[in-house]
């Protein structure tokens, strides 16, 4: 029975880990990029969850055709944010910048709330599980965290192999010297912002399979991405990846086995840990 | 020379007398408009606190709120437990100090961190405490902690009192922190941390005191409003409030001494007044005043008017 729930609450916790990641990597983008913490990350994953969840229940569309929507809806939304407000901070110090997007995700929480009303909602159950022996693997959970390993691979691939990825890699690093060996380094701000957000509103869209949906819902996602991000070092997809998986873990193991109302807890207390123990992540080197 | 430093006692003064005019409205006054007043004053100490370390350290804190819970449930928990046994305002008094026992604990380990870091550290500890609240039973877990027909509570003048004596303490003690050691040592942080330590000062002292200094008034703030609402709940911490202050600090003009009050009188009044004409848009609106605040008059009101005087050619500034 034990070995049961311990594989049960594996399945699980790498499942979520999995979607967790997603929202992470695109706050981890803008981070390296900009250095700026994107603090509405969480009001974005909720906007996501929302798009999935109409387009399914007015035009009974299935949630996988929601997903490219979310993206489109997600980059165009990141790019009129930065023509209009970051541009505008793009290069001053990291506190102004906070306050700002403290300022977006009030505005989205409040909008989302006036046209979408403060209830709970979720997304019916849409894909059959698979029980393998006594563990269920639920399609609900299976499908976001295949499309998130995708996404996260493609995402990947581009950084590794395309011209433009390494000019991002190369403003990661360093942009001044990026600039010097003749990177447009506004350009790929500009770009890195919007595809951030873009994987933010997409990571959204999966989200809406998992957890149920409600407006003012978006500040433990914040969080979550934030203890992601630090724990698998800025600017590292991969890492963002494990730690995904690790706060995943550790989020369903102690649900499983303490209470489920503890779990957010457990891993605000990591974000904090890993900020004191460990803050340049668990792959970065000590400056 | 003697002039100007009777100028420069300006703010104080004007504080001062601000705090006393609004008091005086506040006693002689119908028991609404007290009522409007005493929640004023609760966003004027809570701004003020605020300011005592985000304002002049420049770090930002995200949850300054928690030490106005803590403020909060320790008079609900002694309430529940002692009953009138003692005064009620030991209570309160008692639950700064825990407070500012709290924000101790907690500003040694995270205090360590800097800007960025710091803010999101705030925020976790802030959503860690909140979550670990709801979760506890002897803290009565969601529903809080009902202190009705314990102590003698809904006096409201006599906790208008109460409230005012810590706006007056406040005021006072950002003037002289304003102008001590403490205060000078933390804008030098402000300016720049390394060179600060390199010139000798103390950073972690500095910051851990005005830290701890900040959280003993939103303990206060927060103990005497538990004992208008005769109720705790995890609400306390909801990081609304946090905004409420932060807007209302930058919009006064931060690690000033009459840049909260302006910030906050503006700030509750227009909030106010939104509230009854927009009742549903009126967090659109506040961020959207924040991102313009922050984009076009960083340095807040008192520094568009000290842009003002100087423009003017006049040597007197406010602070």
């Amino acid at each position: 029975m034990w070995l049961e729930l311990f594989a049960q609450t594996v399945v699980t916790g790498v499942l979520v880990g999995l979607v967790m990641a997603l929202a992470s990597i695109g706050m981890t983008l803008i981070f390296g990029i900009m250095r700026i913490f994107n603090i509405a990350s969480g009001d974005l994953v909720i906007l996501g969850c929302y798009i999935v969840f109409w387009l399914n229940t007015i035009y009974s569309l299935d949630p996988i055709l929601g997903f490219p929507v979310a993206l489109v809806i997600g980059v165009v939304l990141g790019a009129g944010l930065y023509y209009f407000v970051i541009r505008r901070i793009a290069r001053k110090v990291g506190l102004r910048s906070l306050l700002v997007l403290f300022g977006v995700s009030s505005v989205l929480q409040n909008s989302m709330l006036v046209a979408w009303e403060p209830l709970t909602r979720t997304v019916p159950v849409f894909y059959s599980n698979f029980d393998v022996g006594q563990i269920v693997i639920p399609g609900n959970k299976l499908l976001p965290s295949i499309v998130s390993v995708i996404t996260t691979v493609l995402l990947l691939v581009v950084l590794k192999y395309t011209y433009f990825g390494r000019s991002i890699r190369a403003t990661v690093s360093n942009w001044r010297a990026a600039s010097l060996v003749g990177v447009d380094v506004d350009k790929i701000y500009f770009a890195g912002f919007t595809i951030g957000i873009g994987l933010t509103v997409l990571s959204g869209a999966l989200v809406a399979l998992v957890y149920p949906i409600e407006p003012y819902g978006g500040l433990p996602y914040t969080l979550y991405a934030f203890t992601i991000v630090i724990l698998g070092t800025v600017g590292d997809p991969i890492g963002c990846l494990v730690a995904g998986l690790l706060i995943g873990l550790a989020t369903s193991f102690t649900g499983s086995y303490w209470t489920q109302g503890m779990s957010p807890a457990v891993s605000y207390l990591i974000l904090v840990l890993t900020f004191l123990l460990r803050p340049e992540g668990l792959f970065g080197k000590r400056r | 020379m003697y002039a100007e430093h009777l100028l420069k006692m300006n703010s104080l003064v004007i504080c001062l007398a601000f705090s006393v005019v609004v008091g005086v409205i506040g006693f002689v006054s119908e028991a609404a408009t007290t009522a409007y007043l005493y929640a004023m004053i609760e966003l004027l100490i809570l701004t003020y606190s605020l300011n005592l370390f985000t304002g002049f350290s420049g770090y930002i804190n995200f949850g300054h709120v928690i030490f106005y819970g803590i403020g909060a449930y320790v008079v609900a928990v002694l309430a529940f437990n002692l009953a009138a046994l003692l005064p009620t305002f030991l209570y309160v008094i008692a639950g700064a100090v825990f407070a500012s026992l709290v924000a101790i604990a907690i500003g040694f380990p995270v205090l360590k961190l800097r800007g960025d870091y710091f803010a999101i550290a705030t925020l976790g500890v802030n959503e860690a405490v909140r979550v670990i609240i709801i979760n506890t039973r002897d803290l009565g877990e969601s529903r809080g902690i009902a202190i009705l027909g314990y102590i003698p509570t809904y006096d409201i003048r006599s906790l208008y009192a109460m409230l005012l004596a810590t706006l007056f303490a406040v005021i006072l003690i950002t003037h002289f922190i304003y102008r001590s050691r403490l205060g000078y040592g933390l804008r030098a942080i402000k300016d720049d941390e390394d060179v600060a330590e390199a010139m000798g000062v103390d950073t972690r002292k500095y910051k851990i005191l005005s830290y701890s200094i900040g959280a003993f008034f939103a303990g206060l703030a927060g103990g005497v409003v538990t004992l208008l609402y005769a109720y705790a709940f995890p609400d306390y911490f909801v990081i609304g409030r946090t905004i409420d202050m932060l807007v209302s600090m930058v919009l006064g003009g931060f690690g000033t001494i009459i840049g909260p009050l302006i910030g906050s009188v503006v700030y509750f009044v227009a909030k106010d007044a939104l509230l009854i004409q927009f009742p549903f848009y009126h967090q659109v609106i506040f961020g959207i005043i924040l991102m313009g605040l922050i984009l076009f008059i960083p340095e807040g009101i008192v520094g568009l008017i000290n842009r003002l005087l100087m423009k003017k050619g006049k040597k007197v500034r406010l602070e």
